[in-house]
């Protein structure tokens, strides 16, 4: 069993669109697949009609005890959901709390996905936007990140101290990041990935387009591949699950991309004609 | 809405739901349906709190597929294929997992599946024996998605019309009842027992069972697989006189014989001229062993053609065990020279195999089947006074052989030490073989736990002699090759040194199994492996 965290600090970014159709392409594909809705919100729950539901609370779910019995298999085969409702803000009193023996190990959500692996080939975690507890515990449990990232100033400098938090993990699982909401009207949007493409900086090659047919996911309550299979945006998703099923394989050394550093997103964020990053240490990234 | 259509439809049962539930996941449920409940009567049940939608009616065909032995439905699985969008799916499931994937060759051996989880969980199942078509299974009806006001499909219905036939054949298709297939989803059995009460309203819903491909199998052919296959069926109870006893066993010999033939012609997998042998030797066998049951002369005649029979089979099992062998053994498999050899091995294997079949094709063989089934056609005439063990009771005729038997075995046994002589060692392999080919054949006269005890025991010893006795033979027949390909000036410099290599390496190995041989002995002929043999032959069957 793998797990493939869609993150960001940044909101609005297309994490639960990412999740939801790339679960679907996975169960698709014949493999027993798990979306783990971590974000309060529910909106992975709402797209794929679940009720917000979760019996005994957000933190029944770190005992282990209530994961079982709160999966709700989806419309589509091989697709199952665990779903979120508002008690999930409980999980972060939960992992911050006062007394150290009153909270939930560090490892406590890879424990609880252990507990699944041998039913899972693929879960997929949606969790909410924020550097939280919740999040830190995602990233710790998850093989990789993936993080959906628009082309933009501010989204590039949310993934640069992202990174920067991200290197203080004790095991560092794959970072993936790749532009979605490409909007190719935009010559930002269209320098940022060429550049990015251009110096081989750790983006996966695939992005995602922004489509109205993606905003109507939420109207149709469908992923892309069940209502509009055919459509740019909904091969763009499969390709992306494509390469990103491919970066997960085993495979040797010499064969894997370049791994994305703070260095390449500052000069990513450079080439975009933004300021450079101040480092909270100091003179480094200072600017000249 | 309709939901988006598969382009490549998977039969229900596999995708989705799993049969028999497990590791969380409801199980499926199917109901005989009488052929005059139609959708529109089965809907109007529906209770108020669900709606429902029409979804593809689908027509799915699969052939499932087995070993000639059903392993996989012995162990709980069922693996299909089926051809779409120009391509050979295959997916499997076991009430717990499932799995679907495509396969890029025509399925014959567990290599063939698809690399991954069905190669992984099916191989060690399948072992060398070739998947073979079971029966082809069709369904088709109307599919419904019972849904729950936030428009989520809670539970699946199908109103089934399932038909099945032989996959070799194709001929005509034999029909199941119709039947009412209701998938719940997990997490809503609730609403899947809401909609079962609303449809129960009427009329109690009889309960099928869920998996569709047993119950064509078994239409098709008529029952459930042995649980063991290996085990001789034939009916012995506990008074069956000697005669009657035998006369049942050697026709349930010769009908496991005559299974395996055309398999073994086919050259399907090795285990069918395995099979096929084991049966020719256990008639053989017991033929000899238990004498004054059945005319002298005859028995004598069967005794040297079976014999015959095993020469002319021997060869081509030789070449398929140091075959299976050679891929059994990865380290083996990487020397220089071992792939152009083990081509080389293959080509005898097939001539060798040719050469089989023209013996199965002779008249010899005909005229011996013919003689066979001539004499075991019905029960031999037990009125010669020298058949002075005809009448009395099988159980007691071969408790007395039995007692003998392991007297024999535990004397030379006793005298084996690392230098015993090749000789010796084969007529104490051949002694155990002649033991344990009667308590297979007679197992329904004694206490079955005793039995399975004193096999168990017996095996262990059958094992390292068995081994030692194959290292030494496919060390004689890599010699002779090495010979033969020699005269033939076909011997070149790596397939010299890899045959050099597998000679000493068995050489090694036979001399290894050798050295424990004495102390397997030691361990079946102790006391309390006597006690257990004892307590066998003396115990009451079982009832």
């Amino acid at each position: 069993m793998q797990v493939i965290a869609v993150t960001n600090v940044k909101g609005g970014v297309g994490k639960t669109t990412t999740a939801v159709n790339l679960a679907y392409q996975a169960a698709r594909e014949g493999a027993p697949t798990l979306l783990w809705d971590l974000d309060p919100q529910g909106a992975a729950t709402y797209l794929l009609r679940v009720r917000p539901k979760l019996s005994g609370g957000g933190g029944a779910l770190l005992g282990g005890a209530g994961v079982a019995a709160a999966i709700r298999e989806t419309d589509f085969p091989g697709l199952d959901l665990l779903p979120a409702d508002l008690s999930l803000r409980e999980l972060e009193v939960l992992l911050g709390g006062a007394d150290a023996s009153e909270r939930p190990g560090r490892d406590g959500f890879t424990a609880l996905l252990g507990g699944l692996a041998a039913e899972y080939e693929w879960v997929f975690v949606d969790g909410a936007p924020g550097l939280t507890l919740v999040a830190e515990s995602i990233f710790r449990c998850a093989d990789a990140l993936l993080i959906p990232t628009i082309p933009t100033v501010l989204s590039l400098r949310t993934l640069a101290r992202m990174m920067k938090h991200l290197k203080r993990l004790e095991r560092r699982p794959l970072i993936l990041p790749f532009f979605s909401l490409v909007d190719a009207r935009k010559s930002l949007h269209r320098e940022v990935c060429a550049w990015a493409e251009a110096h081989d900086l750790g983006f996966l090659r695939q992005s995602v387009p922004y489509a109205s047919l993606v905003e109507q996911m939420a109207v149709r309550r469908l992923p892309l591949g069940a209502h509009a299979p055919g459509s740019a945006a909904a091969r763009a998703h499969a390709e992306l699950w494509s390469e990103v099923r491919a970066r997960l394989s085993p495979g040797p050394a010499a064969a894997r991309p370049t791994p994305l550093t703070r260095r390449g997103v500052r000069s990513l964020l450079e080439h975009a004609g933004a300021q450079p990053l101040r480092s909270t240490a100091g003179s480094a990234d200072a600017p000249s | 809405m309709r939901k988006q259509a598969d382009p490549s439809p998977a039969p229900d049962g596999v995708r989705g739901a799993t049969n028999e539930g497990g590791a969380g996941r409801p199980a499926e449920l199917v109901f005989e349906l009488a052929p005059e409940v139609g959708k529109d009567a089965l809907l109007a049940e529906l209770p108020p709190s669900l709606s429902w939608r029409a979804a593809d009616e689908g027509r799915e065909r699969w052939v499932v597929l087995d070993t000639f032995d059903r392993r996989l439905t012995r162990a709980g699985y069922v693996l299909r294929t089926w051809e779409a969008g120009g391509a050979t799916h295959v997916a499997w499931s076991n009430g717990v997992g499932r799995r679907q994937d495509v396969a890029g060759a025509p399925l014959d051996f567990a290599q063939s599946l698809p690399a991954g989880p069905i190669r992984a969980s099916l191989a060690p199942i399948l072992g060398p024996r070739r998947l073979l078509p079971l029966v082809e299974v069709e369904t088709r009806g109307p599919r419904i998605d019972v849904l729950d006001r936030r428009g989520k499909t809670v539970v699946r219905l199908r109103l089934e019309a399932v038909r099945f036939r032989d996959p070799r054949v194709r001929g005509t298709w034999g029909s199941l009842s119709p039947s009412l297939r209701v998938t719940p989803l997990r997490g809503y059995s609730e609403e899947c027992a809401a909609l079962l009460r609303a449809l129960s309203g009427r009329s109690p819903l009889q309960a099928l069972e869920a998996q569709v491909d047993a119950r064509a199998a078994r239409a098709l052919l008529g029952g459930e697989p042995a649980e063991d296959p290996t085990r001789l069926a034939v009916e012995l109870h506990a008074g069956i006189t000697a005669h009657e006893g035998l006369w049942r066993i050697h026709r349930a010999l010769l009908a496991q014989m005559q299974a395996q033939e055309a398999g073994v012609r086919a050259d399907l997998d090795p285990e069918f001229l395995h099979d096929f042998r084991v049966a020719g030797r256990r008639m053989r066998s017991v033929l000899s062993q238990v004498k004054r049951v059945f005319p002298a002369e005859r028995i004598e005649r069967f005794r040297a053609e079976l014999s015959w029979l095993g020469s002319v089979t021997g060869p081509t099992r030789d070449v398929d065990v140091l075959l299976e062998s050679l891929d059994r053994d990865a380290r083996e498999a990487e020397g220089a020279g071992i792939a152009a050899l083990r081509d080389l091995i293959r080509a005898e294997q097939r001539g060798e195999h040719a050469r089989l079949v023209e013996a199965l094709d002779s008249p010899r063989y005909r005229a011996l089947v013919a003689e066979l089934e001539g004499f075991l056609g019905s029960p031999p005439a037990a009125d010669d006074p020298e058949l002075v063990d005809a009448g009395r009771p099988l159980r007691d005729v071969l408790r007395e052989r039995l007692r003998r038997l392991l007297r024999r075995i535990l004397k030379r046994g006793a005298a084996v030490a690392e230098d015993t002589a090749a000789s010796d060692i084969h007529r104490l392999r051949l002694d155990c073989k002649k033991l344990r080919y009667l308590l297979d054949c007679g197992r329904g006269l004694f206490a079955e736990p005793l039995v399975a005890s004193v096999l168990k025991a017996l095996r262990r010893l059958q094992d390292v002699l068995g081994r030692s006795n194959d290292l030494e033979v496919q060390g004689e027949w890599l010699a002779g090759f090495a010979a033969r390909l020699q005269q033939q000036g076909r011997l070149e410099v790596p397939i010299a040194l890899a045959l050099g290599r597998l000679v000493e390496q068995r050489a090694r190995r036979a001399r290894k199994a050798r050295r424990k041989l004495a102390k397997r002995f030691a361990r079946f002929a102790s006391r309390r492996g006597r006690a257990r043999f004892a307590a066998l032959l003396a115990a009451e069957p079982s009832a």
